[in-house]
């Protein structure tokens, strides 16, 4: 697969505001991101998550290092339009990314700001609810749905731009388990049936190891990166990070602490059923 | 408490109104207004009520809706009857009754023309915003006042300005609502003491507010930012209005009107 | 300490748009009783809590509160509730207003009416039970962090010495890190002061984890009101009203269809980690 995003010696601080130093946020961060992959990435409030996916699409400008998308240099000012036609970016809180008053206008909006033609313009608002799931609800007020409804209509509106990529800071953060997997159907299903490159940044375990590549950064560093099983692996340095692990794999850990040789990087229920009955083999049964 | 307050009240609906094309509305309206202000006399306001009776059969609103909208204007209108009775001029009506003496034809005449007039000023444009919806007269403002323009009047701007405020206004209501119940948790009091008490006590709702604003603000700038948004040059629209044959029927039948009142005001 | 008869509340009362957001909740929750509350949303459990503070007037049905009948009594009665039952809205933060960290800790208790002696007591008692320095308090809350925020909100609530604490959904939005201290610093909070605590949430992870019963709201109606075990002994009900029981608890589930004798209650890995050990034990002394 080609390399559509490279990242090289990115460092990023954010300017001194009165009385106060520049606030470092990234410091030299190198990654690669090939087409069609889906990356979680994983990392704790204030560990730059968010500026490096701000930089992906130019709305930040790195002060040294380079960010290449599509082949264009991420802070190239004349090229702005093309860059975040091709890599889209959904935010946290849905309430504030939808400009207009009924659904279908809000998917139309990017069209309509890249001068899209109207014939054109109504079959991709069409498609693009039709990905998401959202076509009932297209001349609903979006005040109205419930807050992973409304997630799902802000990726409408990206996925209408008809991006390569998609960058979701935490965009299941505010919503609740319902909306969560509606959120995460929606992305699964853009990722394996166009092959849109999916960046998820999150908080949320049972959601990055559904991934195929998890990126754990810690105070403005990469500190992991690798499959989930890879990632995974690592229980002890994930707490020292003070982040989540999947309780499957918690529990195989502490089997491990007491000399039963089981894998680690166990992530769903039935891989940790296969691993116990291994271990019972039909003990008490 | 606070949602109950209809601000800017649309009924959605199918009529003919609605589905007029809310440009061709905006000017009929205004040829509307400027109608009521040629009428010279009460034939006049005869040929305008029957044109707005035709409106409110053709709106599929109720009139008991719109009347009840007028509630609250009641004490203007009747401020205004009281004033014109007052300096009115002519004969006294009721000349063998001295206390009543101040009650002249003149300006009995005059405070029934206006009180006529206001009313249907109310009504016509009442009917504008009951059968378009907000958005929709942003969207046909915008439109029809895109030749100014030219005169650097930053006319996308405005209606952009407009479109996100309509958007976030149900937003902040219930924010407000989910903020005055987080005060009252820890004993705010909103609703005893004198006037300048009940102000200070708007503080701890108002601060919050703000700040929530400028927060979303800023976030949807980054949001429309990142949907490609850089002004109005080069944007199409996704929603098309057209003319159609409700349209050219309306204003065949306010041009009739006007006319017949121009006659009315040369004979 | 809390006591529903028959509560119910409609929204919108008498018009096309009435719902029904809670129909007949009969609960008793004891003094010094740590309840989780779930359901998803719109089960009806943020309506159900905006009652106990007196900000929500049933429909129909009676609330006490320490054994006072909430609307039979006067309106300072009521007021007094407002303190009696401290109630953290999700978000809290949002609220947070004054110049500093100590006026807006203060506001509760200044509103109590209580002398400035007392409210300086009660702003650094809050502060030491969510854990922020002192040298925070004559910042401004809008320099803090999105963790400290919540706190300083969480503070300012707690500083009311309410009988009850009631917190809706108060980890939402934070990271892991900002989840595990604020959930700490409550379970703190309870065991110290003894008070009765509401937990509201949507994970069953961090209710099993915190409360010592829990309440189970779903369409409306209290469908379960016990010990965290009790309640974990119904899983698969959980699972069929579409709540997300602990991965763990799954597993459990599974290994007990498959006909190992493990408890199906189990929703810590480290209860998880002693139940097999005594299986494999049992096991080893077996093979011996």
């Amino acid at each position: 697969m080609p390399k559509i995003i490279s990242i090289s010696k990115l460092n990023y601080a954010y300017p001194a505001e009165e009385g106060k130093a520049p606030h470092p946020a990234l410091h030299d961060v190198s990654l690669e991101i090939e087409e069609g992959e889906f990356i979680a990435i994983l990392g704790h409030n204030g560990c730059g998550k968010s500026t490096l996916a701000k930089h992906l699409n130019g709305i930040l400008k790195a002060d040294s290092g380079e960010v290449t998308v599509f082949g264009m240099n991420a802070a190239d000012e004349e090229k702005v339009l093309e860059i975040r036609k091709n890599v889209g970016m959904v935010f946290q809180n849905p309430d504030n990314q939808i400009i207009a008053t009924v659904v279908d206008e809000d998917v139309a909006f990017a069209l309509e700001n890249l001068g899209v033609p109207y014939p054109e313009m109504v079959e991709r608002v069409n498609e693009a609810l039709e990905w998401v799931g959202m076509t009932a609800y297209r001349r609903h007020a979006p005040h109205m749905l419930s807050g992973g409804q409304k997630q799902r209509i802000a990726i409408a509106g990206i996925l209408a731009m008809k991006p390569k990529c998609i960058v979701l800071d935490e965009p299941t953060a505010m919503l609740d388990p319902q909306g969560r997997k509606e959120v995460m159907k929606t992305l699964l299903r853009l990722n394996r049936e166009i092959g849109v490159t999916v960046i998820l940044i999150t908080h949320y375990m049972d959601e990055a190891v559904q991934a195929d590549r998890v990126v754990v950064m810690g105070e403005g560093e990469v500190v992991l990166d690798g499959t989930p099983k890879e990632v995974f692996q690592n229980v002890g340095l994930l707490h020292s990070l003070s982040l989540d692990v999947p309780q499957t794999a918690e529990l195989m850990y502490a089997l491990r602490q007491e000399d039963i040789k089981v894998p680690i990087a166990v992530l769903s229920v039935e891989e940790c059923l296969d691993e116990l009955e291994k271990q019972l083999g039909g003990i008490g049964k | 408490m606070i949602k109950d307050i209809t601000l800017g009240q649309y009924f959605p609906g199918e009529s003919f109104m609605h589905k007029m094309d809310p440009r061709m509305k905006l000017i009929l309206t205004l040829f509307y207004v400027v109608s009521l202000f040629l009428v010279p006399d009460f034939w006049g306001f005869a040929i305008v009520g029957a044109l707005m009776l035709l409106i409110i059969i053709f709106s599929g609103i109720s009139l008991k809706v719109v009347l009840r909208g007028l509630k609250p204007l009641m004490f203007i209108i009747l401020f205004t009857a009281f004033f014109n009775v007052l300096y009115g001029g002519g004969e006294p009506l009721f000349p063998e009754i001295g206390w009543l003496s101040w009650l002249k034809a003149e300006g009995v005449r005059n405070a029934l023309f206006m009180i006529v007039r206001i009313i249907l000023l109310i009504l016509g444009t009442s009917y504008l915003t009951y059968t378009t919806s907000p958005v929709m007269l942003t969207d046909a403002m915008e439109r029809l006042l895109r030749p100014l323009k030219a005169f650097k009047l930053p006319v996308h701007e405005l209606a952009m300005m407009m479109t996100i405020a309509l958007r976030f206004i149900p937003t902040l209501i219930d924010e407000t609502d989910k903020i005055i119940n987080a005060q009252k948790a820890r004993g705010a009091d909103f609703e005893t003491g004198n006037i300048f008490r009940r102000a200070k006590a708007l503080i701890p709702i108002l601060i919050p507010l703000l700040i929530s604003a400028f927060r979303r603000a800023e976030e949807l700038a980054d949001a429309m930012e990142c949907r490609c948004y850089h002004g109005g040059e080069g944007r199409t629209r996704y929603k098309v209005y057209s003319f159609g044959w409700r349209d050219f029927l309306a204003l065949a039948l306010m041009v009739t009107v006007i006319g017949a009142i121009i006659l009315l005001m040369i004979f | 300490m809390i006591k529903t008869e028959n509560l119910s509340h409609l929204y919108s009362e008498g018009t096309p748009f009435q719902t029904t957001a809670i129909e007949d909740i009969n609960i008793h929750i004891p003094k010094g009783d740590y309840v989780g509350v779930i359901g998803h949303t719109g089960s009806g459990k943020s309506t159900l809590i905006a009652h106990f503070n007196a900000i929500l007037k049933p429909t129909s049905g009676k609330i006490f509160i320490d054994g006072q009948d909430l609307w039979s009594a006067d309106k300072k009665t009521r007021i007094q509730t407002r303190f009696d039952v401290g109630l953290v809205f999700q978000y809290p933060e949002h609220q947070l207003f004054e110049e500093t960290v100590y006026k807006d800790i203060s506001f509760g208790p200044k509103n109590m009416g209580l002398p400035e002696y007392e409210i300086h007591k009660r702003v650094d008692k809050a502060l030491d039970f969510v854990g922020l320095d002192r040298a925070l308090l004559d910042k401004s809350p809008f320099d803090l962090s999105g963790g400290q925020k919540r706190r300083v909100a969480i503070a300012g609530v707690m500083a009311l010495e309410p009988k009850v604490l009631i917190l809706d959904e108060p980890a939402a939005g934070l990271d892991p890190r900002g989840r595990d201290e604020i959930l700490s610093r409550i379970r703190d909070y309870h065991r110290e002061t003894k008070s009765t605590v509401l937990l509201v949430s949507h994970s069953m992870e961090d209710v099993s984890r915190n409360a010592n019963s829990i309440l189970v709201m779903n369409k409306g109606r209290c469908v379960m009101h016990d010990s965290v075990p009790a309640v974990f002994e119904r899983a698969e009900d959980l699972v069929g009203m579409g709540l997300d029981v602990p991965k763990i608890t799954r597993v459990f589930i599974s290994l007990r269809e498959k006909g190992y004798p493990v408890s199906p209650n189990v929703y810590t890995v480290e209860q998880g980690k002693d139940e097999l050990m005594k299986l494999l034990r049992k096991g080893g002394e077996a093979n011996d």
